[in-house]
């Protein structure tokens, strides 16, 4: 008599064997190249096997653009190479889930905080020996962005791509209608203080009545991008050491005072639009509508701000930041770029990268619709088209600001960091909490991080 | 003849192997597509999830055994600790008033009027607008300075409020706003109220049961399985709460909104902490199975069925 299947000897054969089958598809990843061992280039395919690449970053219209020149531009040298663009959003999510799948980018942008996080984790090749075989030490980088910020544990993951420290940039047709003064070009002048912005910023202000001020002084960004500067400069600190931080040191009387004086931009003397008003109207649109005079922001609003009716409206300019009690900061922001660390083709991305970074295509972005920035080098920055629609002291400004630069702690859990932190001091920003709640709460939650969880 | 009697009496005489097996075969191909993709999709990510959940994975690096460690960070975790404590709370409030607004609305559509399918049309609108602009569209509701919310409160003399920047009141709004998404379930309520027998009602009048007496004893017990439908699927999706509070206030301030799934979200996307995601992801499944369980289990006292599953009598 022959056997009946039953239905639940069916179910159990088949979810065994699937289950099986789904277990035994999920392999452990192929190991990335490691932080501690060296990388070792693939060997190099024939000169004329054609090869596919794919480019990414977190590019707006006008940047895509000016990545599609460099392409072309790279595509008469290397005609056997293909490059596709992908644009990829600022917050990397997109390219880790990207890459962990196999089908990521071979070179994409790196932001100045995140090479720690990229490279701890295996995903992007070591340039040292791509570097030296290329001459590297010869080319007259912009420092100390090169070697401090793109760096980490001695060995270089990314080429920086954008050299832009963080400045004001300012209407000067409302400083003209107050009687104002505009700041010094020169981030040397001994009276350019915390103090003089302020007072220059209460003068800009003009409110009738409560609620929203009809202008705006003064603007800086809730986000450690905007507000970091600052605490450097009043001598705070995210952690002891930038290059191997080991401890969070954040709760400090310096950083009580720089949040402090920051907290009472808003809260007490009204010069920058509260957390609501830039709900509706964030800082960007103020300034493009006239009714914002300084902003502490960085070059990558330069191509936006140079578009013609921009211009025509506000012709702006740039100056440095102040000096606080301890010092004289900016933020370093801009872009590297990286390799991938699974790339089948390290040495045709290595080609790809130095073009667009230290070679013919980073002359691409000397226009004003796509310059954000310094480019990596020297012989880059005094090229004599670059900066050209800026007037003298902006120039100085933009090509000293890397003087005065200063950057966030290279910890791989960094990004984490920030997100917390940033959560912990929010209701400061409203005025529901204390400077001092804020400052232990932020610190609290980074030690949390940093405690290796 | 009882159900019983009749699978007894087919029991004693069964019908070839060979035709047996062919059917049961020809059923299981037929459901095969999402037999598969269910054991693919869902059973396999499953399991590799739970496998996971003792791994430290960075996503971009091979994974590392640790064992309980994520289970252990879990404990003390004072983030997971909030957002557990800000998904029960969006989830005790949301989900009564959810359905107590869906019931109230299909009472009053429940009316034969001229415009009555006007009316039906305007409260489901919420549910088939896009996600993200809907969103965007409450958060400028309740901007602090240009919403609505404000000029309201303001007409009424009540100084105005900080609404979703305020970590007191950023959750009742976020309550408000799923309240104001009652379309779905209002529908079926609806569909549930217009299938409640007029005889019911008519022999519950008769017998001098008022208004109140007839919602209570004849139209809530038949539309009691609706009920429990919607309670099920409310608190499912109540636990789930993810875009609304991603959008509007990204967990703030100062991790207020931050939900159970958010915050798997930003470790397991954000900070690659995969296992720490997954052991989250599980801990969430297990809450929500017994919640349902339970809900199941205490249906038994409160939920009318017209149609006797047990026993066929």
């Amino acid at each position: 008599m022959s056997q009946v299947l039953s239905r639940r000897r069916l179910l159990r054969l088949s979810g065994v064997a699937l289950a099986g089958a789904a277990l035994a598809a999920c392999q452990p990843m192929p190991a990335q190249q490691p932080v501690d061992q060296p990388a070792t280039a693939a060997p190099a395919p024939a000169q004329a096997e054609k090869v596919e690449l794919r480019i990414a970053g977190w590019y707006d219209k006008g940047t895509q653009a000016a990545v599609e020149k460099q392409i072309e531009l790279f595509a008469a040298d290397f005609p056997n190479i293909q490059v596709s663009v992908i644009t990829t959003p600022f917050d990397p999510q997109k390219t880790v889930v990207m890459l962990a799948s196999g089908a990521g980018p071979d070179v994409f942008w790196v932001n100045n905080d995140q090479v720690s996080f990229w490279a701890e984790r295996g995903a992007v090749y070591r340039l040292d020996d791509l570097m030296q075989s290329d001459d590297f030490g010869q080319l007259d980088f912009i420092e100390p962005v090169q070697q401090d910020i793109y760096t980490y544990k001695g060995h270089t993951y990314s080429i920086v791509e954008s050299v832009a420290g963080m400045h004001l940039i300012v209407n000067p047709l409302l400083f003209e209608e107050a009687g104002v003064e505009l700041p010094p070009h020169d981030f040397r002048d001994p009276d350019w203080t915390v103090d003089s912005l302020l007072e220059k910023a209460i003068a800009l202000t003009k409110r009738s009545g409560d609620g929203p001020a009809e202008q705006y002084g003064l603007n800086v960004s809730t986000g450690w991008w905007g507000n970091a500067s600052f605490i450097w400069s009043f001598g705070g600190e995210f952690m002891n050491d930038s290059e191997n931080p080991t401890q969070i040191t954040f709760d400090s009387p310096e950083t009580i005072d720089a949040m402090t004086w920051l907290s009472d931009l808003r809260l007490k003397h009204g010069v920058v639009s509260t957390v609501a008003d830039e709900q509706t109207l964030p800082s960007s649109a103020q300034f493009t509508s006239g009714k914002l005079a300084m902003q502490v922001t960085g070059a990558w609003m330069w191509p936006y701000y140079s578009e013609p009716e921009i211009k025509a409206r506000v012709p702006w300019q740039i100056f440095p930041l102040p000096r606080a009690a301890k010092g004289q900061y900016c933020q370093l922001a801009g872009n590297s770029y990286a390799i991938a660390a699974r790339t089948k083709y390290p040495e045709q991305a290595w080609e790809l990268l130095k073009h667009v970074t230290v070679g013919e295509g980073a002359k691409t972005n000397f226009t004003p619709e796509y310059c954000k920035g310094l480019p990596a080098t020297w012989t880059l920055a005094k090229d004599e088209r670059l900066l050209t629609w800026f007037d003298e002291g902006s120039k100085q400004t933009a090509m000293e600001a890397h003087l005065m630069g200063h950057w966030f702690p290279k910890h791989p859990n960094w990004i984490e960091m920030a997100f917390r932190a940033t959560q912990a001091v929010q209701e400061l920003w409203v005025g529901n909490m204390t400077v001092q709640e804020a400052v232990s709460g932020a610190q609290a939650v980074m030690e949390g991080v940093l405690a290796g969880q | 003849m009882t159900t019983t009697a009749i699978a007894r009496a087919g029991r004693r005489a069964p019908r070839k192997g060979g035709l047996l097996r062919l059917e049961a075969i020809q059923g299981y191909l037929l459901i095969s597509p999402w037999l598969i993709g269910f054991f693919v999709w869902t059973v396999g990510p499953m399991l590799f999830s739970a496998v996971m959940s003792f791994m430290d994975w960075q996503v971009l690096s091979p994974p590392k055994w640790t064992g309980l460690r994520n289970l252990e960070f879990m404990l003390r975790d004072q983030v997971f600790v909030k957002s557990l404590y800000n998904t029960a709370y969006y989830t005790v409030f949301s989900v009564p008033l959810r359905l107590l607004s869906a019931i109230v609305a299909a009472l009053l559509l429940n009316q034969a009027t001229r415009v009555m399918h006007l009316y039906r049309t305007f409260l489901y609108m919420p549910t088939v607008i896009p996600t993200v602009a809907s969103v965007l569209m409450w958060v400028w509701i309740f901007n602090p300075t240009f919403g609505l919310a404000n000029i309201a409160l303001r007409a009424l003399g009540i100084p105005p409020q900080m609404w979703m920047l305020d970590a007191n009141l950023v959750k009742p709004v976020f309550v408000f706003i799923e309240v104001a998404h009652i379309g779905t379930a209002m529908v079926l309520f609806l569909a549930a109220l217009q299938g409640v027998p007029k005889s019911l009602k008519e022999a519950a009048m008769i017998d001098g049961a008022n208004s109140r007496r007839q919602f209570w004893h004849v139209v809530v017990p038949m539309i009691s399985p609706v009920i429990l439908f919607n309670l099920i699927m409310g608190i499912i999706s109540s636990f789930q709460v993810f875009t609304l509070s991603y959008l509007a206030t990204n967990g703030g301030p100062n991790y207020a909104s931050t939900f159970l799934v958010l915050y798997l979200y930003k470790n397991a996307f954000e900070f690659l902490k995969m296992g720490y995601a997954c052991v989250q992801a599980w801990i969430l499944f297990i809450i929500v199975l017994v919640l349902t369980i339970t809900q199941l289990q205490l249906s038994r006292r409160w939920v009318y069925y017209e149609v006797d599953l047990v026993g066929g009598k």
